[in-house]
């Protein structure tokens, strides 16, 4: 057993970023100089992942203006649409419309990650780097889909597209998250559910590529068990937002590689080294394998100053516990 | 009393917030950059609540109010004012869109009079004896805050119950006879909504004049259902961004109360006819009675360009007059201010 640090999906858009976007956006400057913008606080933020010692990380995905965004990087399609609730935050995405037969984009997320470990390289971070990706189920439930007489023609192709797209990745990065929040939505059939494993294994076919299974908000009991089933090496539990649950959660971690969110991104109120180790001693107790611990959603839906104090967090759990691996 | 409260029929209203002159905004950053006194500050939103005024008069609104000149945001203006609150920093939206997001890091205390002098200047400055006043309600502001204080949620809305129950008795003394409590964030969590009503009727409890509830971009069917139960007069809902849609949703839960009919859509620049206005409060009247129907736009005006916003008020009240003479061959000439329901 191992404990490891980790940040999963968004780190909070600089509003200084957000203003390059907003030139950008107005055509006052060119992409080019947005690029370099991005590759700026992209490196802040690894700097401060250099400073904490994380283990596992993303490259905070400022690129996107959020998670559903980052899909039009791999898919070359789907179309943007309005601005649609993102579960129940306040914080609002833009629907893809799907009109025509998914399509992979060879290159935009590749690229990305090209230029992120460049960055990496040049400020001597060790430490595995992420790609993000979105699961089959909560990309089919965001998106529109107006092409598609089959809804099960659409999870197929995307989890195949996805199988591609792992499959170009892996020779840049040793992991990947997959977020699945759509998972545990109540208003997700549980067909759809039932059907996860077979997506999941067209995802995973002749890949070596570590898969992280990320998801967060509100955990439906009754799924548990087909979500610790499905074919991937670490899954993701949102600890924070299913504190009452956890008694029927544990069980599921014996032999499993897990990641705890433990840092809550939807408040501003800071953790307790207590509850958190407490959290890692009943994962030890319930037979969890290697253990990773991390922000328990996208790190959007809290200010910029809140999020770093609580990544900081994370170090001192782990330096005090003595076990770092 | 009774007379001084009369309406015509189908009265025209705003919902609250209506654009920034391009002016005030320019003061309100020379004020940040201290580039101009607060005295001076205070002048030029005086100016511009009178210039908003001036626009729901030309429109000829039945009902207008201050266009929310004041406030940057909903719930950051009211956390601003009261005792309990910490802002940490902007947080994202969408895309490049930001607010400033408050934490709850204390009891919630109220302290001074949060928009009774908003209201006083505004009564006074205004072309009619009727104006609207909105204020946020408590499951919004703590919907839309952390809260790093209260053990549940729920101890916070009630906390910020008490103190709008308070303030909203200020307003009735300084002579306010409509009041707007807005809920957008009320349909967000199904399972909360029973215990927010109970909030919100703490919060309008001895509220003796015209109370509405404004609701907006969210699953009506969750709210709805507790038409009787959440104690107002009037829910004030946005319906011309689905295309009307939403009215049948009116029917299947035997909604009997007055409606602040969304007439014109807020995120659209596009300017609806008046005979468009005009066949949607048609439709409207299939579901509600003439005497308990008002006519507003879906939302706040805010984001819209000042023009744009002005001719959509335009429009919408030359619309409602052309329904208005229909009604009055039926007999509907007026109807009232007066509160339907005892609180
Ligand atoms: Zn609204």
């Amino acid at each position: 057993m191992s404990i490891k640090t980790g940040l999963i999906g968004s780190y909070p858009r600089p509003v200084n970023l957000a203003k390059v976007f907003s030139r950008y956006n107005s055509k006052k400057i060119d992409k080019e100089k947005l690029n370099q913008e991005i590759r700026r606080y992209t490196e802040k933020f690894f700097s401060l992942v250099k400073e904490v010692n994380v283990e596992y990380f993303t490259d905070g995905l400022l690129r996107w203006d959020d998670l559903i965004d980052l899909t039009f990087s791999y898919l070359k399609s789907p179309t943007k649409d309005g601005l649609i609730r993102f579960y129940d935050n306040n914080f609002y995405y833009r629907r893809p419309v799907i009109s025509s037969k998914l399509e992979k984009d060879d290159s935009q997320l590749l690229e990305a990650i090209k230029e992120d470990l460049e960055l990496l390289k040049k400020l001597e971070i060790g430490g595995t780097l992420k790609a993000v990706v979105v699961g089959p189920i909560t990309y089919a439930t965001l998106s529109e889909n107006k092409y598609y007489n089959d809804f099960q023609k659409l999870l197929e192709d995307y989890s195949k597209i996805l199988n591609e797209v792992l499959s170009d990745l892996q020779s840049y990065v040793n992991a990947v998250e997959i977020h699945e929040p759509g998972f545990f939505d109540k208003n997700v059939k549980r067909d759809l559910i039932e059907r996860a494993n077979e997506y999941y294994e067209i995802i995973g076919k002749g890949l070596k590529i570590e898969k992280h299974l990320i998801s967060y908000f509100d955990i439906q009991v009754d799924r548990l068990k087909e979500y610790f089933n499905l074919p991937v090496d670490v899954y993701g539990v949102d600890v924070i937002e299913n504190r009452k649950k956890l008694g029927k959660v544990y069980p599921f971690f014996k032999d499993k590689n897990v990641y705890l969110g433990v840092l809550d991104t939807r408040n501003t109120k800071m953790e307790s080294i207590t509850t958190i180790k407490r959290f890692i001693s009943s994962s030890n107790e319930s037979g969890a394998k290697d253990i990773i611990i991390g922000n328990a959603s996208l790190m959007d839906f809290i200010p910029e100053i809140v999020a770093v104090r609580k990544i900081k967090l994370l170090n001192k759990v782990v330096s005090k516990d003595g076990k770092r691996a | 009393m009774e007379k001084e409260l009369e309406l015509p029929i189908l009265p025209t209203t705003v919902i609250g917030s209506y654009p920034r002159p391009k002016w005030l905004r320019e003061a309100i950053r020379l004020h940040k950059n201290g580039k101009i006194s607060d005295e001076e500050l205070k002048e030029a939103f005086d100016d511009a609540v009178i210039a908003v005024l001036r626009d729901h008069q030309v429109a000829g609104v039945d009902i207008p109010t201050d266009g929310e000149m004041r406030r940057d945001e909903m719930v950051e203006y009211f956390a601003e004012r009261l005792k309990g609150f910490k802002f940490y920093g902007p947080v994202r939206v969408w895309g490049t869109a930001y607010y400033r997001k408050p934490s709850v890091v204390s009891k919630i205390e109220y302290t001074t009079p949060l928009i009774v002098d908003e209201f006083k200047f505004t009564k006074n400055a205004s072309y009619s004896p009727h104006i609207k006043i909105t204020i946020t309600g408590p499951y919004t502001i703590a919907e839309w805050s952390y809260n790093e204080y209260y053990k549940t949620k729920q101890d916070l809305v009630f906390d910020l119950a008490k103190i709008i129950n308070i303030e909203l008795k200020k307003l009735v003394e300084a002579g306010a006879t409509f009041i707007q409590v807005d809920e957008p964030a009320l349909p967000t969590h199904a399972e909360e909504v029973e215990w927010a009503v109970d909030a919100i009727n703490e919060a309008v409890k001895g509220i003796n004049v015209k109370v509405g509830v404004h609701i907006c971009y969210g699953d009506y069917s969750r709210v709805l259902p507790y038409t009787d139960k959440l104690l107002v007069d009037q829910f004030a809902l946005e319906f011309a961004n689905r295309n009307f849609e939403d009215l049948v949703l009116l029917k299947r839960f035997n909604f009997d109360k007055e409606l602040g009919f969304g007439v014109v859509d807020v995120h659209n620049r596009r300017v609806e006819s008046p005979e468009e206005v005009a066949s949607a409060i048609r439709k409207a009247l299939e579901y509600v009675p003439p005497d308990k129907l008002f006519i507003n736009p879906d939302c706040g005006l805010k984001l819209l360009p000042r023009n744009i916003a002005f001719q959509k008020l335009v429009n919408m009240v030359a619309g409602t007059k052309i329904v208005r003479e229909e009604l009055k061959r039926k007999g509907y000439i007026s109807t009232s201010l007066k509160p339907l329901v005892s609180r």
